[in-house]
């Protein structure tokens, strides 16, 4: 794949519901902003702008009138995408690639508190599941409770792996939750959708992140050294099939396969320096490392208890904090890309990880609902020495 | 820590109305019949009933009946009511804690999710080991039936 | 490099009244992606498709992000599914950017559905007032109608337009759909009979807006080589692009189509367009009014201001003529939510490919046209230039 760079981020420390004092467009703004202040460049510079948002979550119509303005767009092409922030990469890098943009600018915000079981339960089709309230809680304790089952692990792995993003993010200045929680405050949190308790599920955070993409001639004009994007895949779930194939992960593998082939990646764990996933129940962790081939099937709590995902191990698993601690239900993607930017630049001075070359960030519209109908997305970040 | 600002509160509520389709209509009709329809697409078996095909686009070659029983293949415990119900049918019979299960009917090539009653929602660890071997479950179905989903109550295990 | 991109084929279900659908969202999305692959033929199957690029706005459907339960988008293969919602433009924005995803060497072979969005709503305007700015514009329940009469007001104010020139090129839509197959409203309406219906918000008549229409449309994209094998009339992508207003209108003129002017410029230059009357064959401009089809001619420098009249009394946009517009019957005869912007990408390539039914054909047409419009209050305009 040829190279496209990220250049550039603005992001807002994400806080809870009604913390953040602004609508959605001037969190979009600010961020947008930033990221072009940040490397010198103007509104006249960019070439496309890309939305990640949902109408369902900003509550308007067409809510990408609002917001392609605040990040930029006014007479400049512009298109908003609903699925994942990384889907709306796949079009910036396509916007580029195609000789269509030299600079595009990528932003997501979440302002708006919304009714989330009444937006997420009319995600469901509306004749099985939709009647029966059937939520996004409910999706993550039936692939929870399918993953105790086929698997070795245990309720107490399943907290252990939420403590581990809890433990980052409390660290993180840019999280929303900084409580830091132990695994016994997680065994102690009531029961919401068995197997997962309270503290094991994402809450909805409110902020805002932006990035600015470039061709490489620009990309190299601009900064010294930029973070390429090596590999990219995105792949969506049927919504009906037999149960294995709901449960199985089929789109976070194919995405995956996709990524790796494309930036030449044969052993994600000896290939990769850390991982940020977007991991809306504490489940998903251990299923993602055997979804994206860091380890074997069914032994995901086998690796988190070795160590080698945790913040100073050999493979960093979300040294942001995850889902778990700052969960943008629009910009949890591009707030991903940004924590992975972060790393890649060695800017946490507070994390051990030495000089990270290449990191891969995942994200998925499961926010609103997993077991059928969620796409996944695949992204390998890389900096050359 | 609450910024200073003015929150705005609102509500969009719009109507809408829209055709079921041809077979989930045949299906719901089913339903009011007690009868849980399926039907045969390319060699494979599926219950509730599927309009096509979503890899080769084929159309249905067979209409089959059933009287919905099958076997619980995973499931969960949720504590809270159902709340915000985007497309209400009946009301859900069931209070908190209830479980919501994933049961293949019939054999079917596809799965199917509804509640399940009649084994105590507050004993998972138990009910993981009865679906592990083998649980079997049959609607229940409510006494007026509209031609939507809830005219199945809920599960119940087959003794 | 990028490549290069062409329609290979084009996918329509039948159009109808929204309120008589019967058939369920995943029904008409089968009917219309097979419609498509049987148009290609030589074999496509929907295992070949790449990726989807779905197009839609989920306030009109009544449904949160309905393609991921509408299971005829490949998802038994888990074929990327993207989602595109920029409103009524959704289409125009989704065939953007699945041509650069191609172009880009992304996906070989793609297909942009624009979904029937419509088929569920019960009151539409009750929607669209929904895109206004909530804290100030909103609450004057300004909906879809009052932006076009903004627009035609002031047109006809400024230029002394008068209510026959509405119904002239109102006409000009009807005639032609009563002759498309895969139009709604058939009915062929006259100047007399259009100046007779009731007017609904001045200055616009009831057989000068779009109806509500149920039926989806979809394209197939395909990259140079694969184009090459699979059919002999490849429309070629030559550019696609897209243009943003502010989002607060309180301040407008509603002066014709600035932002489209603009846009038409940078595009035209980019593919070496300098006379649009005499370089262009065909065109699909987005007529949810009527009367929008002047402001259309007007910003794309098909004539000067206030002389769109002019070219459809002269016959010029006419079947015939030196630049048909509209011989479907455009968005004023059939308006099905969004695939009405995909609609028109999809009528401008049938033209190209030669394979318009119902005596429309426009003879050698090898450059078209395709326009996309939408938006609170029509922030938002799409445009493509496609040639054989």
């Amino acid at each position: 794949m040829k190279k496209v760079g990220i250049i550039s981020y603005g992001i807002l420390p994400y806080k809870g519901p009604h913390e953040m004092g602004m609508w959605n467009d001037e969190a979009t703004f600010l961020v947008a902003k930033q990221a072009l202040d940040r490397v010198g460049l103007n509104r006249e510079d960019l070439d496309a702008v890309v939305i990640s948002t949902m109408d369902g979550l900003d509550g308007i119509t067409i809510s990408n009138g609002l917001l392609v303005p605040a990040a930029g767009a006014y007479e400049k092409d512009s298109i908003r995408i609903e699925t994942t922030g990384l889907h709306c990469v796949v079009a910036g890098v396509a916007s580029i690639l195609s000789d269509n943009a030299d600079l595009v600018m990528l932003a997501s915000s979440d302002t708006i508190e919304t009714d989330f079981n009444y937006i997420t339960n009319a995600n469901q089709d509306q004749f099985f599941r939709g009647p029966l309230g059937f939520n996004p809680f409910q999706s993550y304790g039936l692939l929870a409770m399918d993953y105790l089952r086929r698997s070795k692990a245990t309720e107490d792995d399943f907290a252990s792996a939420a403590s581990k993003n809890y433990q980052c993010g409390a660290a993180n200045p840019y999280a929303h939750i900084t409580a830091g929680y132990t695994v016994d405050e997680i065994t102690d949190s009531p029961m919401v959708s068995w197997p997962l308790r309270s503290l094991e599920i994402a809450r909805p955070s409110n902020g805002a992140a932006a990035i600015l993409l470039a061709s490489e001639k620009k990309a190299k004009e601009v900064i010294d050294n930029p973070v390429w994007i090596t590999g990219l895949g995105a792949s969506t779930n049927s919504y009906s099939g037999s149960w294995p194939e709901l449960c199985g992960m089929v789109a976070l593998k194919k995405a995956a396969q996709k990524a790796f082939h494309a930036a030449g990646i044969k052993d994600p764990k000896r290939d990769l320096d850390f991982l940020e996933i977007s991991n809306p129940f504490s489940t998903f962790e251990l299923i993602a490392y055997e979804s994206l081939g860091i380890c074997e099937d069914r032994k995901g709590a086998e690796l988190l208890r070795e160590g080698m995902t945790s913040a100073d191990g050999d493979l960093p698993v979300n040294i942001s904090g995850g889902s778990l601690c700052a969960h943008g239900l629009n910009s949890s993607g591009i707030y991903r890309i940004v924590q992975a930017m972060m790393l890649l630049n060695n800017e946490r001075s507070d994390v051990n990880m030495k000089h990270p070359k290449r990191g891969l960030v995942h994200d998925s519209d499961m926010t609103i609902g997993a077991v059928g109908g969620d796409s996944h997305a695949i992204l390998i970040m890389e900096r050359e020495s | 820590m609450k910024a200073d600002t003015i929150e705005k509160e609102w509500s969009l509520d719009f109507d809408f109305s829209s055709s079921m389709g041809e077979t989930c209509t045949e299906f719901m009709e089913g339903l009011k019949e007690k009868k849980f329809l399926g039907n045969k697409i390319g060699g494979r078996t599926f219950f509730p009933m599927k309009p096509f095909c979503n890899q080769t686009f084929e159309l249905p070659t067979e209409r089959l009946e059933s009287d919905g029983s099958g076997i619980v293949e995973a499931f969960t415990v949720y504590n809270k009511r159902p709340e915000g119900v985007a497309y209400p049918d009946s009301e859900i019979s069931l209070s908190p804690p209830f479980i919501i299960a994933v049961i293949r009917i019939n054999d079917s090539d596809q799965c199917f999710l509804h509640f399940l009653s009649g084994i105590d929602p507050n004993k998972p660890a138990q009910l993981l080991e009865k679906v592990e071997a083998g649980l079997r479950v049959r609607p229940v179905w409510a006494e007026e039936r509209h031609g939507n989903i809830l005219d199945i109550k809920y599960y119940e295990p087959i003794e | 490099m990028a490549r290069n991109v062409a329609v290979i084929g084009v996918g329509n279900t039948e159009y109808t009244s929204a309120k008589k659908e019967k058939k369920g969202r995943s029904e008409l999305g089968r009917a219309c992606v097979k419609s498509a692959l049987d148009f290609v033929g030589r074999g496509l199957t929907l295992s070949d498709i790449d990726a989807f690029y779905f197009a839609s706005a989920d306030a009109f459907e009544g449904v949160q992000r309905p393609e991921r339960s509408t299971e005829c988008f490949g998802q038994g293969f888990a074929t990327p599914v993207y989602s595109i919602n920029t409103g009524g433009t959704a289409g125009g924005s989704a065939f953007k950017t699945a041509y650069q995803a191609v172009a880009a060497g992304i996906y070989n072979i793609v297909i942009v559905y624009g979904s029937s969005s419509l088929i569920s709503t019960v009151d539409a305007q009750q929607i669209l007032n929904s895109a206004s700015p909530p804290l100030i514009e909103k609450p004057c329940g300004a909906g879809a109608i009052h932006m076009g009469a903004f627009f035609l007001t002031r047109y006809q104010e400024d230029y002394g337009i008068t209510a026959e020139d509405f119904a002239l090129v109102a006409a000009k839509s009807h005639k032609h759909a009563a002759k498309n197959p895969y139009a709604h409203v058939r009915k062929g309406y006259t100047v007399d009979q259009i100046l007779a219906s009731p007017m609904v918000v001045s200055p616009i008549r009831l057989y000068e807006v779009c109806p509500v229409s149920s039926g989806a449309c979809c394209v197939v994209l395909a990259s140079e080589s694969q184009a090459k094998e699979l059919t002999d009339t490849p429309v070629w992508i030559k550019a696609v692009s897209s243009t943003s207003n502010s989002f607060t209108v309180g301040y407008r003129p509603f002066e014709g189509f600035p932002m489209l002017r603009i846009l038409a410029k940078k595009l035209f230059e980019k593919v070496g367009i300098k006379d649009p009357l005499e370089e262009i064959d065909y065109a699909e401009l987005f007529n949810p009014f009527a009367g929008f089809e002047y402001l259309e001619y007007e910003a794309l420098g098909f004539c000067g201001p206030g002389e769109g009249p002019k070219l459809v009394r002269e016959g010029i946009t006419d079947l015939g003529g030196k630049l048909p517009v509209n011989l479907s019957g455009s968005t004023l005869c059939t308006n099905s939510g969004v695939a009405a912007s995909v609609t028109r990408h999809a009528d401008t390539c049938l033209q190209l490919m030669g394979k318009v039914e119902g005596e429309r054909q426009v003879k050698d047409a090898r450059v078209g046209l395709a326009h996309a419009w939408g938006g609170n209050m029509g922030q938002f305009h799409t445009l493509a230039v496609l040639s054989r």
